[in-house]
């Protein structure tokens, strides 16, 4: 339903978050965060055991010489019968680290100083933001609340006071106002009221059939009781802040993201098998099921386009360099996910309207030599989708 | 002065029905009232079938209104395969083979489907090329027909159970294995070993479309039982009799490319090959020919030996020859005449002509044959004589249909005396009916294999899915029943380590890769290839001199062609549909003919003056007065074609450039067992053919021919989507070209004038502005297509463009995208635009016939008359220069359609793919053409919108092709290069007559062709009109001496002549 608060508010909302996801990127940038989030973060905690042990005081446990050529190829120190990793080899069910052959040793001395200077941070920031972004919410929402109920008591008093006024000049001079009419037979009233009726069920039913299909807010059950929010929540929200990119890899090579396949679940899966809390059991019972009869997990698509749209993730993540939340919300705050958008075609339009293409940083834009001169001369401050014929049907539609 | 271009007779006489129909695009309502009853809206109780009509509404919008969204299910990979990224395509080199086919190939893999094939590029012999058979061959994979599971006489059986019994059953006796034509050395590696674990047993190559004339010539000639590799573009002079080699002979394919080199004009180049085609029926390559002589087949043996008279200095019959002999002459070591007969004879006399024209080192190579026929009918025949004899205990039959489509019973009838009958073909076709065990084989795209299509020239077949049923490839079963422990794929890797890669491991990596060996070509290395021994030691420098007893081969001619002109029979290969193994493809079987451009049949195709002759037509002295022509009614008379004892009832086809009193009829046709989609279209034609000096002979020289009063209709689309005589050729001469290069755009210059520039922007189009980014454009060389017809289903595979059966195809509903216009014209065009009779009365016979090729698709106007006319802008104008569909929108009034100047756009009429049918409730004649099964539907591609019913399409650009290339040079970060898009039809030309590119990069070769054809031959199809299409093409020139025919130098008409002259004198 539209709502006309929300057409201020979530944008500006929408906004909100945005920067704040932005801001929070651009500080994990900092060279060792970054490494380590992306690459060791699904199987180590600094403070905690997961997957693989507590990463806290590393350094006064080995030296860094060490640690290289463990990250490197932990198969190789093991097999080499260092003593330290054939215990840590066997104290972790007999698991081996993943090997990151590619990781420079600076890279991987970047990680180390990280966990050096690592504190325990309280999620102050991101409290904050969500309790200010509620309250701004929630301003609206009773202003208007109050309104209302001012105006229906404005209106119930001026009622009361009228017809008192009346019933005291009918008393004072019987038949000079005539019987005041109730307001159910106030034909004026019930007219008005009629018309009022016409036009909300014809908006009603307008609205509704625009939206015939479309599906936001699309919660469904899903067969395993996945959490977005534990496994790409950030760290300070109890989560592990894994790579978007890690469980969907497609995003940046086609047009499905990909719902993770059950091998890629198991990379950690095989060596963990419920929280830190000891909750998820069964749910990760699901996944070792299925891994091992070979049956795949149908998950319930909540994300449905009609067959005639055409829609590339790579388009947009890659080429774009959208983030996944623009469209899909917060989803790493999702304990379930749903469907944030409408994903409609007016949703779509509007965004190929609105924003900017990476216009300078793609060789591919070279052709749109107008376009550059202009945004040389200033004319324009740059280039939306739209201007290069992003609304054409047939760039979605073939 | 301008030619007259006719699609068909009925155009060119303008008949009532042919002017009704070009006026009346869409005679048809929308098929609405099948939904009630007849009496429907007639009867007085109209509130009845008002409530019934309310009544149904009214269900079912509650029905449509109270559905819920369906709970979609995403399910992913257990474990994902390393190299699939769901939604990206991969791609697998491999190598199309059929028999003596080849082609080397890309398929492109959806998900683990292959759904499209290219040409690989890497392949020195087909070089990115493909056919028509090639790019359907995809869709064969899901033919509903192929046999799910082994059997023992019809009942599945499992393959333990299968292997045991036959294994018994080898143990009796020999075995007599027939196959095609083997173009796998490891393949007959398997069937070595197989014969030496089983002594007495015998491998016998069967081919249907038989060379082995050609090959005994050879052998007579050479030495050397093989064909050998021919090079079109080295040839200045081309002389066929009657072999079809762009269209059925060989390898058309590889032909093509060669023959193309030789008549494109790049640049400043003036010069063009000179290619006489001798023939009695229109062949593909005759209509290609710059110069055509039409024969009686009683004369086609005295054709060539007279023109090897003619090269001798002798006498000559015929005068046409001298001339081509003077060519000839001419262009001595870069000629080359090649023979389509079959009799070894003539073959063996062609060898003689080539070898005196010194073309063997040139033009012609037998040192490294070519290994695409192998078949041997004196083998045959006495193969059947040892079955009769009872010498075999198992026969095995692999790839072929002898039951079908050998001549005579004798086969079907031999192969019933053998105990034990195998059949690896893929279906039960009328061969394996017959068989005993059935043991179905893989398709070629679930197969490992190789090829060495010519000598020293590899190539690799991979799979690129796992067997969709329970089949096992012919190979594995043969080692299964020879206790050989490795399976065939590892047999083929070690063959190739040890004996074609010579112990190099890797390269066997590299040629999976690449689908071709060695250094991105077959080739295995050239010191390699020199290692081989060359069957007789001929010194490999000097070229090879044709020896054998010439002088006896041309007495046996004269002898055999009498050139007495009786009836008589001629048999040929359709391009698309050959010998009628695929008959059961209904791509191939609704691609139009490129000459005929009929679908769904064959039938007896006869000269003007013999249909006449015959009764065909009335003739009460006036031919197109008050009378009703055949092709009026879009009815034709069937005819009964006898010969010998078999006699053939066929519809007969009026058709330009036969021979008189010849029948010209196409094999491949009259299946009993293809499938549902093959059986019984058309008419089997094999029995025809005549046993001659060993070998069969695919024309029959005495036949009787009698017209019946029975009528049928053929699907012919010839005058389907009419200009209405609008002038869309433009040819020239070579001679006149060079003289003047810019004469054939002289009329350009004003309309030019009138029209806003060429590349400009349209200011009724003012939002898009083509000056930057992207403007896409096509530009179709007439001079380089053959009309092959490749692209239409190339398009189709790509576009999942839909079948829609012969009866809709009559009624003008064929939805091809890329159609080829086929247009005859006769004369020099002096008369120009005279009246139809004039024309008609004015050429006597239409045996001299010139033809032009027109591929024609959406000509993505910048002035777009269909975007005006849509009432709700589902057709519409991007930005680059795309004339977009939106089927969403379309509501499906036609606007567009009739308000296209090009006729380009198709309407479905049905649900053709079952994409929206109810289940259970699908139309008859959909679901007879199998293409809405569920099995066939994985052809489709996943990018690209199947089409509901009731919506306009037409040709996108291949806009989803456009779309993925600017995706893939924006993630890397990379300019979009010329040739990163190419269209399906432009990929798979083998002509190369199609470019495709963006007008505003000035590098693209589009824009280079544009700028330097814009003065010459670059023109616009009624650019008149001002619509300012995106397609441009090349006008045709023809390496003749006049625009004319070529009939006065013909032996028959020039006595015609001179007897007029005599009279004038008189």
């Amino acid at each position: 339903m539209y709502k006309p608060k929300n057409a201020v508010l979530k944008p500006l909302l929408a906004l909100f978050f945005l920067t704040f996801i932005v801001t929070k990127i651009s500080f994990a940038a900092v060279d060792g965060e970054a490494i380590f989030k992306n690459n060791c973060s699904s199987c180590h905690k600094i403070d905690e055991k997961m997957t693989g042990p507590a990463l806290k005081d590393i350094e006064k446990r080995r030296d860094r010489a060490w640690i290289h050529k463990w990250v490197h190829n932990s198969a190789a120190v093991i097999a080499s019968g260092d003593d330290y990793a054939v215990k840590l080899f066997n104290d972790y069910s007999k698991t081996q680290m993943t090997a990151f052959p590619n990781l420079k040793d600076e890279e991987i001395d970047g990680i180390l100083d990280y966990i050096k200077n690592w504190k325990p941070a309280a999620p102050v920031a991101a409290a904050a933001a969500g309790g200010a972004a509620k309250e701004d919410n929630g301003d609206a929402f009773y202003f208007l609340a109050l309104l209302f109920i001012i105006f229906v008591v404005v209106y119930l008093l001026i009622g009361k006071v009228n017809r008192s006024l009346i019933s005291l000049v009918n008393e004072k001079n019987p038949g000079v106002l005539p019987k005041p009419i109730p307001l159910y037979k106030n034909r004026r009233m019930l007219g008005f009221l009629g018309i009022l009726a016409v036009i909300f069920i014809g908006w009603r039913a307008a609205d509704s059939a625009v939206d015939m299909g479309r599906s936001q807010g699309y919660t469904p059950t899903q067969p395993i009781k996945y959490s977005h929010k534990l496994h790409a929540g950030a760290v300070e929200d109890g989560g592990m802040a894994i790579d978007c990119k890690y469980c969907h890899v497609g995003v940046e090579k086609g047009k499905q993201a990909g719902i993770p396949t059950v091998n890629i679940c198991m990379n950690c899966h095989k060596a963990v098998g419920e929280t830190v809390n000891g909750t998820g059991k069964e749910e990760i019972a699901k996944i070792r099921a299925a891994y091992e009869s070979g049956k795949p997990v149908e998950w319930i698509r909540i994300h449905n386009l009609p067959d005639h749209v055409f829609f590339s993730h790579a388009q947009h993540v890659k080429a774009g360099g959208l983030e996944c939340q623009t469209c899909h919300g917060e989803i790493q705050k999702m304990e379930v996910v749903s469907q944030h958008a409408p994903l409609s075609m007016s949703w779509c339009i509007n965004c190929h309207r609105e924003t900017k293409v990476l216009f300078n940083d793609n060789k591919y834009y070279a052709m749109y030599e107008k376009l550059h001169q202009d945004m040389k001369d200033g004319k324009i401050k740059g280039v939306t989708e739209a201007m290069m014929g992003g609304l054409e049907c047939q760039k979605c539609h073939y | 002065m301008e030619k007259k271009y006719w699609k068909g007779f009925e155009e060119l006489n303008q008949t009532e029905e042919h002017k009704a129909t070009v006026q009346n695009e869409f005679k048809e309502e929308l098929p609405i009232v099948e939904l009630f009853d007849e009496k429907f809206g007639t009867q007085s109780t109209g509130r009845r079938d008002f409530l019934k009509v309310m009544g149904f509404s009214v269900a079912a919008a509650t029905i449509a209104a109270s559905c819920e969204i369906p709970v979609r299910k995403a399910i992913p990979y257990v474990i994902k395969p390393e190299e699939v990224v769901p939604g990206v395509a991969n791609w697998y080199a491999s190598s199309y083979t059929d028999g003596g086919e080849y082609c080397s190939i890309l398929v492109k893999s959806r998900e683990g489907r292959p759904i499209k094939i290219e040409g690989n590029h890497n392949s020195t012999i087909t070089k990115g090329g493909t056919s028509a058979r090639v790019q359907a061959s995809v869709l064969s994979l899901y033919d509903t027909n192929r046999s799910k599971n082994a059997s023992i006489n019809g009942s599945e059986a499992s393959w333990d159970k299968i292997d045991a019994a036959i294994k018994g059953e080898l143990a009796k006796g020999g075995v007599a294995i027939v196959t095609s034509t083997i173009l796998s050395p490891t393949t007959k590696s398997v069937i070595a070993d197989f014969i030496k674990k089983y002594p007495g047993s015998k491998h016998v190559t069967y081919d249907a479309q038989s060379y082995s004339g050609m090959l005994s010539a050879n052998e007579a000639s050479f030495g050397k039982y093989a064909l050998p590799s021919y090079d079109f573009s080295k040839a200045n002079v081309i002389v066929s009799f009657g072999a079809d080699f762009l269209g059925t002979w060989i390898s058309p394919v590889e032909f093509t490319k060669q023959y193309v080199q030789g008549r494109k004009l790049v640049g400043d180049k003036y010069e063009m090959s000179k290619h006489f085609q001798v023939e009695s029926h229109l062949s593909l390559t005759g209509a290609n020919a710059d110069d055509r002589l039409v024969i009686h087949p009683s004369e086609e043996g005295l054709a060539v030996a007279d023109l090897y008279n003619a090269l001798n200095g002798g006498a000559c019959k015929m005068p046409a020859m001298k001339k081509v002999a003077d060519a000839l002459m001419a262009a001595k070591g870069s000629s080359l005449v090649v023979s389509g007969s079959n009799d070894m004879n003539i073959q063996m006399v062609v060898n003689a002509i080539n070898t005196m024209l010194g073309n063997y080192g040139s033009t012609l190579d037998i040192h490294h044959h070519a290994n695409y026929a192998q078949g041997n009918d004196a083998e045959v025949a006495a193969l059947i004589e040892d079955l009769n004899a009872g010498k075999y205990g198992t026969v095995m039959i692999a790839g072929c249909n002898p039951a079908y489509d050998y001549p005579t019973q004798k086969f079907a009838d031999a192969i019933k005396k053998t105990a034990c009958r195998i059949s690896f073909n893929a279906s039960m076709d009328e061969t394996t009916k017959l068989c005993n065990y059935h043991t179905p084989d893989n398709h070629y795209l679930e197969s490992w294999n190789d090829a060495e299509p010519k000598s020293g020239l590899y190539s690799i077949t991979q799979p690129v899915i796992a067997p969709l049923f329970k089949t096992r490839q012919f190979q594995d079963s043969l080692l299964k029943w020879i206790d050989c422990p490795s399976d065939y794929y590892s047999y083929l890797q070690e063959n190739w380590t040890k004996n074609i890669l010579k112990g190099d491991v890797n390269d066997w990596d590299a040629a999976v890769k690449l689908g071709v060996h060695g250094g991105g070509e077959e080739v295995a290395t050239t010191s390699k290839k020199e290692d081989k021994p060359v069957a007789k030691a001929d010194d490999k420098k000097s070229a090879p001199k044709a020896s054998g007893n010439v002088e006896s081969a041309l007495a046996a001619i004269s002898s055999t062609y009498n050139g007495k002109k009786g009836m008589a029979v001629v048999l040929y290969e359709k391009v698309a549909l050959g010998n009628g193994k695929h008959a059961n493809n209904p791509w191939l079987q609704e691609m139009p003919d490129p000459i005929t451009k009929t679908t769904w049949d064959n039938y007896a195709m006869i000269s003007y003056a013999t249909a006449l002759k015959l009764g065909l037509m009335d003739n009460n002295g006036s031919l197109f007065s008050d009378h009703k022509p055949m092709w009026d009614a879009k009815e034709t008379k069937l005819v009964n074609v006898k010969v010998g004892n078999t006699t053939i009832k066929l519809p007969s086809l009026v058709q330009p450039g036969m021979a008189d009193d010849t029948i010209a009829i196409a094999v491949g046709y009259g299946r009993t067992e293809a499938g549902k989609v093959g059986n019984g279209v058309g008419s089997n034609a094999y029995p025809f053919k005549t046993w001659n000096n060993g070998t069969w002979i695919a024309n029959a020289l005495t036949a009787d021919v009698t017209a019946t009063s029975d009528k049928t209709t053929l699907a012919q689309t010839q005058t389907h989507h009419s200009y209405e005589g609008r002038r869309v050729i433009k040819e020239t001469t070579l001679a006149a070209h060079k003289a003047n290069p810019k004469a054939v755009n002289e009329d350009r210059e004003d309309i030019k004038a009138m029209t806003t520039t060429l590349y400009g922007n349209n200011p009724r189009y003012g939002e898009h502005d083509y000056s930057q980014g992207l403007k896409w454009h096509m530009a179709i060389d007439l001079n380089s297509c053959t009309g092959c017809g490749n692209c239409t289903i190339a398009c189709q595979s790509e576009n999942n463009v839909s079948v829609v059966g012969k009866d809709h195809v009559i009624r003008s509903h064929e939805m091809h995208w890329i159609r080829i216009d086929r247009y005859y014209s006769i004369g020099n065009g002096e008369g120009g635009f005279n009246t139809m009779e004039k024309n008609i009365n004015a050429h006597p016979d239409f045996q001299n016939v010139q033809v032009v090729f027109q591929p024609l698709m959406c000509q993505h106007c910048a002035n777009a008359p269909c975007e005006n006319v849509c009432p709700v802008n589902a057709t519409n104008h991007s930005s680059e220069g795309l004339n977009q569909m939106a089927y969403n929108r379309c509501i499906g009034t036609r606007y567009c359609a009739n308000n296209c100047p090009y006729k380009v756009r198709r309407f479905n009429w049905m649900d053709w793919n079952g994409a929206d049918s109810f289940e259970d409730n699908m139309q008859e004649q959909v679901e007879v053409l199998g293409m809405s099964e569920n099995l066939t539907r994985m052809v489709l591609n996943p990018d690209v919108t199947v089409r509901a019913r009731g919506v306009i399409e037409k040709c996108s650009f291949c806009v989803q092709r456009i779309q993925e290339g600017k995706l893939e040079a924006k993630k890397n970060n990379m300019e979009l290069a010329d040739g990163m898009i190419r269209t399906a039809c432009q990929s798979s030309c083998p002509a190369d007559a199609i470019v495709f590119g963006n007008i505003n990069d000035k590098e693209s070769a589009v824009r280079k062709m544009y700028d330097a054809e814009d003065e010459r031959r670059l023109y616009f199809v009624i650019e008149e009109i001002n619509v300012q299409p995106s397609v441009g093409y090349l006008a045709k020139v023809r390496n003749t001496e006049t625009t004319g025919t070529w009939m006065e130098s013909k032996g028959k008409h020039e006595e015609h002549h001179e007897e007029k002259k005599a009279e004038a004198k008189a």
